[in-house]
C-alpha cells in the first residue's frame, strides 16, 4: 500500500474538515447577535449573565449553550438545509403543517384534538348566545382541508368538518344557519385558500360574503374577479412560518372600496381611530394578513356616514377580517367582537346599542377555531 | 455537554483541540485531565468535584491493593471500594464501571496499578467515553496514557468517524426517536396495530443509531487524541441468537458484565447448575444499572431468559434451521425488548406489546398508519440499510478496486461526502422550537 499517498490523503482530509470548522467558527465569532428571529417569529436567547449562583446550580451552562445555539451563524440556512433533507426523506408534515399538493401548506387538525365533548362544549355556548340574540345567524367556515381535501397528502388524517357543521345545522336550525361549506367546495378550483396561510383569501370571503348576503337578505353588490386589486405579490403566512418550507407564496388583493374614503370611522379597541379597513404598514414583511381590520382586536367599531339605519353585531375570529370590508356599507354601524380578546361584560356592552331595533347578529368563525374555543359564557358573565 | 450541540462543537472542541495540539508532550496529559474535568462539569460543577473525588479513592486504592500482601484485607480492600463506588453521587455511569474493573484488574492481578496520578487521571476522566461508552479498561489503553504519537492517518480517521457517528444521531437516531415518541405517546389513548409496528420497528433503529453513533464519535475522538479504543458494536441486528446479539450489541458494556459479574458467577468449570442462574443474575444486574425500576429488570432478565433457552438446546436448534429464521427470532426478540427498555413502565410496554400482536379492540391499522407509512418509509429503508455492513463492505470493494485516477476521484468523493454529511448534521444540531412531528 502506498502508505506516503495515504498519509498525504489523511493530511489533506484534516485541513479540509478543519477548514470547514474554523470557517464557521470565524464567522461565528465575528457575527453579532440578533434579538429576533423573523422567519421562527421569535425572540432568541442572549447572552446570560454570570454569577456564581447560576454558574453552581447549572442554570448558567444551559442558559449559555441556549444563547450559542440560538445566536449560531447563519441560523435560517441551517432550518433550510434541515427542511431540504426533510424533504428529501419524503417527510410530509412538518412543524403540524401537511405540506400539500400543489404548492399548499395545510395545519394538521387530528379528529383525536375535536372530540364530541369539546363539540358539545362550544355548541352549548353558541345554544346560550342564540337565546340572547334570537335573531343570530352562525356561518362556521371550513378551514382549507376539508375544502381542498384532495390536495391534503395521501392519506394523511385530518378533523373531517363537513359532520360537525351538519351537526351545528341541526342544532340552530337551518334557517339561522349560513352553510358555506357547498360554497366554497364549488369554488375549490379558484383561490379562495392562501397556499401560505391559515385564513381564506379575498376571493373565499367574498363567497362567504355571498352567502351572508342571500341569507339575511341584503341586497348583495356584486364583485367581479377582475375587480380584485393586488396589494402584495409575495406574500408568506403563518403557515409558511412554521412550516419553513418551500412553497409558491400569496398575492394578498382586496375588492375596490365601495364608497368613499372617509365615509367610515373605525375605533379599534375604544381609541384607535382609522378611514380604512387596511392597514399598509403590515403589507412589510411576514403576517400581512393582519393587514385586514389591524389584525386582533377584542372590540372595533365601524361607523359609516350614511342615512342607512342598520345596525349589525359580529362575534367572530380573524377569518372575518376579511369579510367584514365587504359588508360594511350594509350598516350604519357594526360591532366587531372577538371573545377571545374582549375583556368586558358582553351583555353590558351591547345595551342600548340596538338603537334603531333591527340588529342583525352574525356569528362568524373558522370551524376549527370555533370548536376550540367560543366562551361566550365567560363573556356574558364577565 | 453533548455532542451534538453547538457549544460542543464550535466552543469546547477546536479550543481544546487547539490547546491539547500545541501543548508539548507530557502537557498533553494536563490538558486532556483539565479539559475532561470541565466537560464533565459544564454540566454540573458538583459533578465534577465527585469525579475528582472517586478519582482520588480510587488511585489510593489501586495502589493500596498493589501493596498488600495478605489476600483477606485485599479482598476487604476490594468489597470496601466496591460498596463506595456504588454508593457514589456520580451514579451508575460509565466511571462507576471503570472503576470497577480497574480495582478488580488490580486485584486479580491482571494489571498492574497506575503509579502516575495524571495518567491514572486522564483514564479515569477521559471525556469522549463519558457519555455512553465504550467502557475502556485500563489495560486496553495504559501505554497510550503516558505517550501518544501524533498520527494523521489515525487523525483523518477519527475526524471521519466523529462525522459519520454525529449523523447517526442527529439525521436518523433524532428523527427515528420523534416517530417512536410519538408512537408511545398516542398508544396509551389507542393506536392501530401498523403504527405501533412502524413505532416500535423506529424504536429499534433509534436506539441502535443513537448508542452506536454516540459510540462511533467517542471512538473517533479517542482516535484523535491518538487513542484506539475498543468497538462497541458490530452490526448487532445482523445476530442469529440473542447469545450472538449479547456479543455484538454494546459489546463492551456486555463485557464488563460478562467477565465481572458473570464469569466469577459461573466458575471456571462453567457447570449448568451455576451457569444458567449466573446468567439470569447478570441479566438482572445489568438491568438494575441501566435505571432503577421493574421495566428495566425485565429488560435485562428477558435477554437473559433466552440466552439461557439457547443454552439449554436452542442454539443446537438454531443452528439446524436456515439462518434467516435465527435471525427473524432474535430481531424479534431484541425488538420487545426495546420496548420494555423505552416505555416508562411495564405496564405501559405490556399494553403496548399487546397492541402490537393485535390483542385488544384497536384495528389493524387505520388513517394514520397508512399515512405514517407512506412519509416515513424512507427514512426506515436508510435505517435498515445503514445498520448492516452493506455499506462499509461496498466502500472497502470500491477502495480496494481503484487506482490511478479512479483513487484520486475516490478520495475527492470521499471528503465531499464526509463534508456533506457534516454540514447537514450541524444543520440538525442547530435546534429550533419545530417539534419534530411525524
Amino acid at each position: 500500500m502506498d502508505l506516503y499517498g495515504e498519509r498525504k490523503n489523511a493530511r489533506k482530509t484534516i485541513v479540509f474538515l478543519c477548514a470547514i470548522m474554523m470557517i464557521l467558527l470565524v464567522a461565528d465569532l465575528l457575527q453579532k447577535d440578533v434579538l429576533i428571529s423573523p422567519e421562527e417569529n421569535r425572540i432568541l436567547q442572549t447572552k446570560p449573565g454570570l454569577s456564581g449562583e447560576t454558574l453552581a446550580s447549572g442554570e448558567y451552562m444551559e442558559r449559555y449553550e441556549e444563547y450559542l445555539n440560538d445566536q449560531f451563524v447563519g441560523r435560517a440556512n441551517w432550518i433550510t438545509i434541515q427542511n431540504i433533507t426533510a424533504r428529501a426523506f419524503q417527510k410530509k408534515v412538518m412543524n403540524d403543517i401537511y405540506l400539500a399538493k400543489d404548492g399548499y401548506l395545510m395545519p394538521r387538525h387530528l379528529p383525536e384534538d375535536f372530540s364530541l365533548e369539546l363539540q358539545e362544549a362550544s355548541l352549548s355556548n353558541l345554544d346560550a348566545f342564540l337565546a340572547d340574540y334570537p335573531q343570530a345567524k352562525v356561518m362556521l367556515v371550513p378551514t382549507a382541508d376539508s375544502v381542498l381535501t384532495d390536495k391534503l397528502p395521501a392519506f394523511a388524517p385530518y378533523f373531517d368538518q363537513e359532520a360537525f357543521l351538519e351537526r351545528a345545522k341541526e342544532r340552530v336550525g337551518a334557517d339561522r344557519f349560513i352553510d358555506v361549506l357547498p360554497v366554497l367546495r364549488e369554488h375549490a378550483g379558484e383561490e379562495i385558500y392562501y397556499r401560505t396561510d391559515r385564513h381564506w383569501t379575498t376571493l373565499g370571503a367574498y363567497y362567504g360574503y355571498e352567502a351572508f348576503a342571500k341569507s339575511f337578505p341584503k341586497p348583495p353588490r356584486w364583485y367581479l374577479h377582475g375587480e380584485l386589486q393586488t396589494v402584495k405579490t409575495d406574500f408568506r403566512g403563518d403557515l409558511y412560518a412554521k412550516a419553513k418550507q418551500h412553497a409558491r407564496p400569496d398575492n394578498i388583493m382586496i375588492f375596490p372600496r365601495v364608497m368613499e374614503a372617509d365615509s367610515y370611522r373605525i375605533t379599534y379597541d375604544g381609541y384607535l381611530n382609522r378611514r380604512d379597513f387596511y392597514e399598509e404598514r403590515y403589507l412589510e414583511g411576514n403576517g400581512s394578513y393582519r393587514y385586514f381590520l389591524d389584525d386582533t382586536h377584542g372590540i372595533v367599531e365601524i361607523e359609516r356616514e350614511s342615512y342607512l339605519d342598520g345596525t349589525l353585531l359580529v362575534i367572530k375570529d380573524s377569518y372575518a377580517n376579511a369579510m367584514i370590508p365587504l359588508l360594511a356599507h350594509h350598516y350604519k354601524k357594526i360591532y366587531v367582537v372577538d371573545l377571545n380578546y374582549f375583556n368586558a361584560n358582553l351583555t353590558e356592552y351591547m345595551q342600548n346599542k340596538d338603537i334603531y331595533g333591527n340588529m342583525d347578529v352574525l356569528v362568524l368563525y373558522n370551524c376549527t377555531n370555533f370548536i376550540r374555543s367560543f366562551p361566550y359564557e365567560s363573556a356574558r358573565t364577565q | 455537554m453533548t455532542f451534538s450541540s453547538i457549544f460542543f462543537l464550535f466552543r469546547f472542541l477546536p479550543i481544546f483541540l487547539i490547546v491539547y495540539f500545541m501543548a508539548p508532550g507530557r502537557m498533553k496529559n494536563i490538558v486532556l485531565f483539565l479539559g475532561s474535568l470541565f466537560f464533565c462539569g459544564w454540566g454540573s460543577p458538583r459533578g465534577a468535584l465527585y469525579v475528582c473525588i472517586a478519582l482520588l479513592f480510587n488511585y489510593v486504592l489501586g495502589r493500596m491493593l498493589c501493596s498488600c500482601e495478605n489476600n483477606g484485607n485485599r479482598r476487604l480492600l476490594l468489597i470496601f471500594g466496591t460498596v463506595c463506588n456504588l454508593l457514589f453521587p456520580t451514579g451508575f455511569t460509565i466511571f462507576t464501571l471503570q472503576a470497577l474493573s480497574y480495582l478488580g484488574d488490580c486485584y486479580g492481578d491482571r494489571e498492574k496499578p497506575q503509579k502516575n496520578l495524571l495518567d491514572f487521571a486522564v483514564y479515569f476522566t477521559l471525556f469522549p467515553q463519558t457519555v455512553a461508552g465504550p467502557v475502556v479498561r485500563y489495560g486496553q489503553i495504559k501505554e497510550s496514557l503516558r505517550e501518544r504519537k501524533p498520527d494523521s492517518l489515525l487523525v483523518s480517521y477519527g475526524l471521519k468517524r466523529f462525522i459519520i457517528g454525529l449523523s447517526k444521531t442527529v439525521l436518523l437516531a433524532n428523527n427515528l426517536g420523534a416517530l417512536w415518541t410519538q408512537a408511545a405517546t398516542k398508544s396509551v389513548s389507542g393506536i392501530s396495530t401498523l403504527t405501533a409496528w412502524i413505532g416500535v420497528v423506529a424504536l429499534t433503529y433509534q436506539m441502535y443509531f443513537l448508542l452506536s453513533g454516540t459510540a462511533d464519535m467517542a471512538i473517533g475522538l479517542g482516535a484523535v487524541l491518538g487513542f484506539r479504543f475498543p468497538e462497541n458494536f458490530a452490526y448487532p441486528y445482523m445476530a442469529g441468537s440473542v447469545t450472538e446479539f449479547s456479543k455484538k450489541c454494546c459489546i463492551t458494556l456486555v463485557d464488563w458484565f460478562r467477565d465481572y459479574i458473570y464469569e466469577p458467577l459461573a466458575g471456571e468449570k462453567k457447570s449448568r447448575f451455576r451457569a444458567l442462574p449466573g446468567i439470569l443474575l447478570t441479566g438482572l444486574l445489568l438491568g438494575l444499572w441501566l435505571g432503577r425500576d421493574v421495566s428495566f429488570v425485565v429488560f435485562g432478565l428477558w435477554f437473559a431468559f433466552w440466552m439461557v433457552l439457547e443454552q439449554l438446546g436452542l442454539h443446537k436448534l438454531l443452528e439446524h434451521i436456515p439462518g434467516i429464521i435465527g435471525r427473524g427470532y432474535t430481531f424479534f426478540t431484541v425488538l420487545v425488548g426495546w420496548v420494555l427498555f423505552a416505555m416508562d413502565s411495564w405496564k405501559e410496554a405490556a399494553h403496548y406489546l399487546l397492541t402490537m400482536f393485535g390483542i385488544g379492540p384497536q384495528p389493524l391499522y387505520d388513517r394514520e398508519s397508512l399515512f405514517w407509512g407512506s412519509h416515513v418509509w424512507m427514512l426506515l429503508a436508510v435505517a435498515m440499510i445503514g445498520a448492516t455492513p452493506l455499506c462499509s463492505l461496498a466502500e472497502k470493494r470500491l477502495r480496494a478496486s481503484v487506482s490511478g485516477a479512479g483513487l484520486a476521484l475516490y478520495r475527492f468523493l470521499e471528503k465531499l461526502i464526509v463534508a456533506v454529511l457534516l454540514l447537514v448534521s450541524i444543520a440538525y444540531c442547530v435546534k429550533t422550537p419545530m417539534m419534530l412531528s411525524y
